[in-house]
């Protein structure tokens, strides 16, 4: 044992010290509320090689951003209002920048325990893949920087049925999702105006999780989908993708592993294929990627501390991006970040043509 | 004939009986309840951390955990259904599967700490020690996805609820 501890469960509400309860804290409202601000810096050297080095003709530049997000939402029997904000001030090199988003904004009726209807901006989050999800039909692509932010929704209508069983299967899910794309609606989703409709079926079977996906485009080819995670041990998950357009050469898939060891490192590691390359522009734009992560937690016994180290390979032209990095949890609800982060590569590479070539990267959180 | 009648009697009380470990399950918590947790962690500087969160258990096998407190963990939730495991972190949006050893917030707890199962459902009684006023039990963990492979638990005899776990 790394550390002496106690742990106590306190189940009665007393008057005795530690064991006092924080009654405003348990008292049922009819609203949540949270969020955070987050304070940042960017220290960044500049890659002379990069095909965009001459916007800036100079060795490095800063950077200083500010964000905030506040989920909040409403309980009225069962009706719920959910919505998420995120506010975002940036100073990069010198240029101003701000940016005010409604990232979620929908209402939810449940008819019964088993039924329930969304209608509103939100972002399913398909997939089970922590990099990359090639089945997230239905939503904007993760920030490899940092896979867990929230990301902006689209406006569309989802209903769900929800039913638990006894036996292997122990749960069956059932969404379908309609949604428009056109001028005014959802105009960034798709290039094309057309309606679209998502039906997964969701499956808790002999302890793994399986999702089975079609999606349906009124002018565009429909596409299939299915994912899975298992934990094969206690301490090793598995997890897999799969998406297809049918009737073209078009798919793709990953698969996926988190292990941890008994001191408490924790190893995620995926494996990412596409047939076709999609727009550069976009992350994991190439044919193949593996990707790994490893966090190491209060290592050297220091407490509320982690250290973490991710690297992102690109199979085809060899280039990656690798970041060290040290979190640091205060007691007041803040949390420090600090990483250090390198684009490697050759001229022409995916990593090699990056602006940036190495960015020391600040980030101050306070949670409220 | 009286060897056999003992032997017979024996069994009975064995199979028949409720085990010490099911009684110690009865009086920590019945078979369906919900409750607000208070978890104090103290290291050894004598700094502490205090998680609140609440608790929804049915039967043996289905628990809920939600963090109220402090307000960076606030929407953290995990649910267990037999030895499946579930992290929802409000920022990911879509609960994620974990481990049983994972440890969900900061601090020496881990998942099965704050979402045990009954121990008579997990933990075998591989021996028992009378101590006058405690029984010791020694306790085998019944397959490998039990977070801890043995524990050690002191149990008082007079409210047959634990004193000491190692």
């Amino acid at each position: 044992m790394k550390a002496l501890h106690v742990i106590l469960f306190a189940a009665v509400l007393g008057n005795a010290g530690d064991y006092d309860f924080d009654l405003d804290a348990i008292e049922v409202k009819p609203y949540t509320l949270s969020g955070y601000l987050k304070g940042e810096n960017k220290l960044q050297g500049l890659n002379e090689d990069s095909p965009l080095f001459h916007t800036k003709n100079k060795e490095s530049m800063k950077s200083y951003g500010s964000e905030g997000d506040v989920k909040f939402a409403y309980f009225q029997d069962a009706i719920k209002l959910d919505s998420e904000v995120m506010v975002n001030y940036n100073d990069v090199d010198g240029e101003y920048s701000d940016a005010y988003t409604i990232a979620q904004l929908f209402v939810q009726y449940k008819f019964d325990q088993n039924n329930l209807i969304e209608v509103g901006k939100k972002a399913p989050k398909w997939g089970k893949g922590y990099f990359v999800n090639p089945i997230a039909f239905f939503d904007r692509k993760k920030d490899p920087n940092d896979p867990d932010a929230s990301r902006e929704g689209y406006v569309m209508a989802n209903y769900r049925y929800n039913k638990s069983y006894d036996g292997d299967v122990r749960n069956v899910s059932l969404d379908l999702i309609v949604m428009q794309s056109n001028d005014h609606m959802n105009s960034d989703f798709s290039q094309e105006e057309q309606n679209h409709v998502g039906f997964k079926a969701y499956f808790l079977a002999y302890d793994t999780d399986i999702d089975l996906i079609y999606y349906h485009r009124s002018e565009q080819s429909d596409k299939i989908g299915l994912d899975f995670s298992k934990n094969v041990q206690a301490n090793i998950e598995v997890h897999g993708e799969f998406a297809k357009t049918l009737g073209a050469d078009d798919y793709a898939y990953l698969v996926g592993l988190k292990y941890l060891t008994e001191f408490e490192l924790s190893i995620t590691s995926e494996y990412f294929y596409q047939k076709n390359q999609s727009s550069k522009s976009e992350p994991f734009y190439d044919h193949q990627y593996f990707m790994n992560k490893f966090s190491q937690k209060e290592p050297f016994d220091w407490l509320y501390g982690s250290l973490y180290y991710k690297n992102i390979y690109n199979l085809e032209d060899k280039s990656m991006q690798n970041s060290f990095g040290a979190t640091y949890s205060f007691k007041n609800n803040m949390l420090l970040d600090i990483s250090y982060n390198m684009n490697d590569g050759q001229i022409g590479s995916e990593y090699g043509s990056k602006l940036v070539q190495d960015t020391l990267w600040t980030k101050l959180y306070w949670y409220f | 004939m009286k060897k056999i009648i003992l032997f017979l009697l024996t069994t009975l009380a064995l199979f028949g009986a409720e085990s010490i470990l099911e009684q110690v399950d009865k009086k920590l918590s019945p078979s369906s309840a919900d409750s607000y947790k208070k978890l104090i962690n103290i290291e050894p500087d004598g700094s502490k951390k205090e998680f609140l969160l609440y608790q929804i258990k049915k039967g043996k096998d289905k628990i809920v955990s939600l963090f109220l407190q402090p307000d960076s963990e606030k929407g953290r939730s995990t649910l267990r259904l037999d030895e499946n495991m579930w992290l929802y972190l409000p920022d990911v949006g879509k609960p994620i599967r974990i481990t049983s050893m994972q440890s969900v917030v900061g601090g020496v707890f881990n998942n099965s700490d704050i979402m045990q199962l009954d121990f008579s459902a997990e933990y075998d009684i591989k021996s028992q020690t009378d101590e006058g006023a405690t029984i010791v039990l020694d306790l085998k963990a019944k397959n490998d996805t039990v977070a801890y492979d043995k524990l050690l638990m002191e149990v008082d005899k007079k409210t047959v609820t634990p004193t000491a776990t190692l």
